[in-house]
Formats: structure tokens, C-alpha cells, sequence
């Protein structure tokens, strides 16, 4: 299991990298919307900032924008004995055919949101490949795939499946699973802020020096105050990697990934460190969040401190989200460093666990 | 101590980046926040007169239509608040006009810290009825004589109640410290508010008027009793002006028709003078 997971993403990491850079700076420097083009207007003066934006948005599209595709690909030649090369390119090719259905929009995709149905199946496709001739493995590959195509666009057609934003304090929890198994969360990092009914009614009660009528809602908790680097708290995961793990690799890893973390972005050290799929880092991935969750509902019932209402961008570094939403409230800013402390914490001895007793130079 | 010197340079570029972005950040957060809070804002925000003791609502008509003669399309609301708390109106708020006068009056106007208190009570009924109807969250006010003391004491009574914002107060000839010419001597009502100050909001501004005849007095309250304001509200508000105004006109029942007083009005509690296409029919 742990074999398989390191071969499929080991080869992966540089595009993960890069493309995570790409995507850190076109979502916070060359986006009207991003945390810094919002707070020095570098849209308003900075020379090439469209083209810029065009130019990350590519590198972004042509990297992790491909790696459900990637990451099938990969998976299939991980898994294969003999004959890796061609199953890997028959994995690609049926998930691409996979991926001319509508289903794409929450089926399998060639984006990050495929990673999981990549994963699984560019396994399957390897298993196929080595418990079956060559020849008949390919052939059936191709033709399977084309028939669950054409009989999935059939039940798209005949069932309208649409899935509501689901609510409700069981998400907490259940955000960090699903970026633990690499499905798209349900609270995405990238979703504009503050920007639902709830909030909108709190920003009008708070404009009006009225009592906010939605203190307690993920707008006002888990946004700023349990997503430090992205989904599952990995700005403590890094900041603990940093004291106590040993390992060369690692280290360099948590250092690359730093940049982006500021920014809310945790591919890297998911795939890389790592977190996805890894039994043991699901715990402080659940509960770093929910510890955070916890302080900050608490700091916010005994009125400790201002709710975050004012909208802030999606790129924001997580230690600035409440600080900023709050318009500049210090008590806020103290129970932010707090989560952090705890977050750090939390993974502390899960990150010691990993690392005991390997120490490569 | 090579290693030292290293963790102390890397230690102080982060604490610069950290800096160089968090600074900006603040000062981008509280933009958006003042813009968001304009745009929120109503664009009605009336000017609110009220008129001292043993005066009626007809007080300030002579003020409004000499201020109209200089600016252009300000309508004028005149209201009595009955002992009841019922409202008795006479004029209306000219369509697009964001800038009426409402001259707030009271049917018991008699003088006396008792019944200025009850006045305020009125006030804050007429008040919130008013900015219901007319749909406004913020405003300016002035008060002349006792007027000045019925809004101070609706801001540290009443106004924390009310999602309403004061931005501008000017108070003409008031009497913070009643007819006490010497400030040591503090009496009952000026100790209150000088307690309550601290519900004062942080971002108004205010002008104090103050009228002189002789060196120390307008005719009927003393200069000493004006500047007892500044025990009231400097170090509290944003801004706290004192005005005293001399020559002629300058007693205290003329002040509201002085013309330098007309003018610090037209100056600074007028923020939109000449609103076009607004048919304000202020003859009535």
C-alpha cells in the first residue's frame, strides 16, 4: 500500500510542485481577487499583469490541472509487473475517454479533483494488466471504458443529479476526510469567503452596529480559524515538520511547500510528506481543525472576541484571515496564534512517529 | 557565533516580509470596511434641529430660510412631540432630497434638568419613529441652548439602542454646566454626563458655539457653562471644536440668526449644499 502510493506520486512531486507554485501565485498575485493584488493593486500598475495571469493560468492547467490524468497514468505503472510502459498508456487513454462524459463535473476528472478515481483506477487498469494477456487487457480496457462512457451519459441524461453544498457541523470533520482521500472538499480553501447568506446578514447586522444575527457558522469559525494552509491545518503540520523531523527530503519538502501554505495551498505536502491516504496522519488532519473549531467557538461565546464578518480573498494567509475579517480585532489575532500553537501541537508527535527512527542523510 | 549571527539576520528578514505585508493588509481591511460602511450608509442622512427651552418648532425658520437663500434644495420637516410621546408634523421631505432639515420641538418645553431629561426621553420617541419612516442610519445635529443638552443626553441615553449614527453635533449657546458661571462648581446634570461620557460614539464630531455680549456671558448663559463641554467631550469624540462668536447678534436668543453662526452651519453641518432638482417648498 505504502509502496504503491510512493511510486505513483514519487515521479509526480516536480509537477506537483511547480504546479502548486503556479497556482499560488495566479490565485494571489495575478487575480484581480488575490490576497496581494487586492492589498498593493498590482492590477492597477504593475506592467504584464494580464499577461502574467494568462501565462500561470496555463502552467497551472498544463500541470495540476492534468494530474487526475497523471496521477491514473502513474498509478497503472506502479502497479504493473511487465509491460508497465503500456499499461500506463492505456490507463491514460481510457481515462481520457472516461473524461468525454458530462460526469466529469463530479465523476472522475483529469484535474486535481480526479486524484482519488485516478488513483483507483489506473490501479485497476494495472491489476487487469497483470492477471490477463496483453493484448486481451487492452482490448477490454478500451472497450469497458467506452461502454461505461456511453451508459453513464445515459444516466446523466435520465437522472438530474445535482449536489447541494451540504451544511451542518458534521462537515468539519468530514472536510478533512475527504482531502484526506483526495476528493474535492466540501469546504474548498479557493472558495470566495464570507460571501453566503449568513455572512451577508452578519456583514449588514455589523455595517449597522446591530447584534450579528449568525455568530457561529463555518464563515465566521472555520474559515479563519481552522484552514492555516489549506484544509486539515497544514501550516502546523509544517511548522512541526520544520522542528522535528530529521529527514533531509522532508525538510526540503516543508521548505518549498512553505510559499504555498502562506497562501493556503497544501498539494504538495499532501502528496508529498505524506497525508493522503496515510492512516496515521488522518488523526491530527481530523482533529487539528476541530481543535481550532473548538478554541475559536469558545473565544466567540464568551464574546473574547469580534466575529469575523468583512470579506477577505480566498488567498489570504490563514494566521491574517480572522485578524483582516475582523477588521483588525486583537483578540482575534491571539486566539488565531493559539489555534496555531495547538495545531503544532497536535501534530507534533504524529510527526515524530513518522520520522522516528529513519534518519536518512 | 557565525550561526548566531545568521539566525539573527534570517530572523529579521522574516520579521520584514511578515511587516511589509502585514501593514498594507490592515490599511486595505480598513478601506474596505469604511468603504463597505458608505456604501451601506442610506444616502438620506437629514439634519436634525433642536430648538432650547420655551421654544416651538417654529424656532429655527428664520435659520433654515436665510441657509436656503444660500444653498439650494434642502426641504424642512417640522415636528412637536406631544407629552404622550404622539408626533404632530407640519411640512414634508421633498422627493431626492438627502438633506432635509427636522426641526424636532417639544410640546413641554420648559427648562430644568428634570424635564430636560424627559425631553431626551421624547426625543429618542420622535427619533425612532423618524429614521423608520424616512429611512436613515445616519444624521447631523444641532442644538441651540437646552437643545444641545437634549442630544447630548440622547447620545449617552439613548443612541447606543438605535443602529442610527450622529457624524456632526453643533451645539449653539449650550448651557453644559446650567446657568453655573464658575466650572468648579459642577452641577447634578453635568456630573451625570460627564459619568455617561463613555457612551459618547468615538467618531462623532462636535462644535460648540458659544455667543458673548459681554467677556464673560451671552445675556443669559455664561461662557463658562459652554466650555464645561470640553469636560464632556474632549479625549472622548473625534473631533471637539469651541467656537465663541462675538459683535453682533451675538446674544443668546440671536444666535440662531447670527450670520457667522449661519455660516460655520452652512460650513460644516452642510455636506451636500446645492442638491439639484430637488423642489423644497419651504414657504409653508
Amino acid at each position: 500500500m505504502q509502496k504503491w502510493l510512493q511510486q505513483t506520486f514519487h515521479p509526480l512531486m516536480p509537477v506537483v510542485l511547480i504546479g502548486t507554485a503556479a497556482q499560488a501565485m495566479l490565485f494571489s498575485v495575478f487575480s484581480t481577487t488575490g490576497f496581494f493584488a487586492e492589498i498593493f493593486n498590482l492590477s492597477k500598475w504593475l506592467p504584464g499583469f494580464r499577461l502574467l495571469h494568462d501565462g500561470f493560468g496555463l502552467l497551472t492547467t498544463y500541470t495540476i490541472g492534468l494530474l487526475g490524468l497523471l496521477t491514473a497514468i502513474f498509478a497503472a505503472r506502479a502497479i504493473t509487473h511487465r509491460e508497465a510502459q503500456h499499461a500506463a498508456i492505456i490507463a491514460g487513454i481510457a481515462y481520457l475517454i472516461l473524461n468525454t462524459s458530462r460526469m466529469t463535473n463530479f465523476g472522475p476528472n483529469i484535474g486535481v479533483s480526479g486524484l482519488l478515481f485516478g488513483l483507483l483506477f489506473g490501479s485497476l487498469v494495472g491489476w487487469w494488466f497483470n492477471h490477463l494477456p496483453k493484448a486481451f487487457a487492452t482490448v477490454s480496457t478500451l472497450l469497458l471504458t467506452i461502454v461505461t462512457r456511453l451508459s453513464w451519459d445515459h444516466a446523466t441524461a435520465t437522472h438530474v443529479l445535482a449536489f447541494n453544498a451540504p451544511r451542518g457541523s458534521w462537515l468539519l470533520p468530514l472536510n478533512s476526510l475527504f482531502g484526506w482521500l483526495g476528493l474535492p472538499t466540501p469546504i474548498d480553501v479557493m472558495m470566495p469567503m464570507l460571501t453566503g447568506t449568513k455572512a451577508t446578514a452578519n456583514l449588514n447586522a455589523a455595517l449597522a452596529h446591530h447584534p450579528l444575527p449568525n455568530p457561529m457558522t463555518i464563515g465566521t469559525i472555520y474559515r479563519p480559524y481552522a484552514m492555516f494552509g489549506g484544509v486539515g491545518m497544514t501550516l502546523g503540520l509544517l511548522i512541526a515538520i520544520l522542528l522535528v523531523d530529521q529527514r533531509v527530503n522532508k525538510r526540503r519538502l516543508a521548505w518549498w511547500s512553505l510559499p504555498m501554505s502562506l497562501v493556503n495551498l497544501n498539494l504538495p505536502l499532501l502528496l508529498g510528506y505524506p497525508i493522503l491516504l496515510q492512516p496515521l496522519m488522518l488523526i491530527p488532519f481530523v482533529c487539528a481543525p476541530l481543535a481550532s473549531c473548538a478554541i475559536a467557538w469558545s473565544a466567540l461565546a464568551l464574546h473574547f472576541m469580534s466575529a469575523a464578518v468583512y470579506q477577505v480573498p480566498a488567498t489570504t494567509p490563514g494566521v491574517m484571515i480572522a485578524w483582516l475579517s475582523t477588521d483588525g480585532n486583537w483578540p482575534a489575532l491571539l486566539v488565531t496564534i493559539l489555534c496555531l500553537v495547538v495545531s503544532v501541537l497536535i501534530y507534533l508527535p504524529f510527526v515524530k512517529k513518522v520520522s522516528g527512527g529513519e534518519r536518512l542523510d | 557565533m557565525i550561526k548566531w549571527t545568521r539566525y539573527l539576520g534570517f530572523t529579521t528578514l522574516v520579521l520584514a516580509v511578515c511587516l511589509a505585508i502585514f501593514i498594507p493588509a490592515t490599511t486595505w481591511m480598513h478601506r474596505q470596511v469604511k468603504n463597505a460602511q458608505g456604501i451601506h450608509d442610506s444616502r438620506m442622512a437629514p439634519i436634525i434641529l433642536v430648538p432650547g427651552s420655551s421654544a416651538t418648532q417654529n424656532r429655527f425658520n428664520s435659520l433654515v430660510t436665510t441657509l436656503n437663500q444660500r444653498t439650494q434644495g434642502h426641504s424642512k420637516l417640522l415636528v412637536t412631540v406631544k407629552t404622550d410621546g404622539t408626533l404632530t408634523t407640519q411640512g414634508h421631505i421633498a422627493p431626492r432630497d438627502f438633506e432635509p432639515y427636522i426641526v424636532i420641538a417639544f410640546e413641554n418645553n420648559q427648562d430644568g434638568y428634570n424635564n430636560i431629561k424627559k425631553q431626551a426621553k421624547w426625543f429618542s420617541l420622535a427619533f425612532n419613529e423618524l429614521s423608520a419612516k424616512y429611512h436613515f442610519n445616519h444624521f447631523n445635529a444641532i442644538g441651540h441652548s437646552n437643545g444641545g443638552l437634549i442630544l447630548t443626553l440622547f447620545l449617552t441615553k439613548y443612541a447606543k439602542q438605535s443602529a442610527v449614527t450622529m457624524n456632526k453635533l453643533m451645539t449653539i449657546g449650550t448651557p453644559y454646566n446650567l446657568e453655573e458661571s464658575n466650572s468648579h462648581n459642577r452641577t447634578q446634570m453635568l456630573t451625570d454626563l460627564i459619568k455617561a461620557r463613555n457612551q459618547l460614539p468615538k467618531s462623532l464630531t462636535v462644535y460648540s458655539l458659544a455667543g458673548t455680549q459681554t467677556y464673560d456671558d451671552d445675556g443669559i448663559v455664561p461662557l463658562a457653562s459652554v466650555e464645561c463641554g470640553k469636560y464632556i467631550f474632549q479625549h472622548q469624540v473625534k473631533h471637539y471644536t469651541q467656537i465663541t462668536v462675538s459683535g453682533d447678534q451675538a446674544n443668546h436668543s440671536d444666535l440662531p440668526q447670527n450670520q457667522e453662526i449661519e455660516g460655520y452651519i452652512q460650513q460644516y453641518m452642510l455636506t451636500q449644499p446645492n442638491q439639484a432638482g430637488v423642489h423644497a417648498d419651504i414657504s409653508k
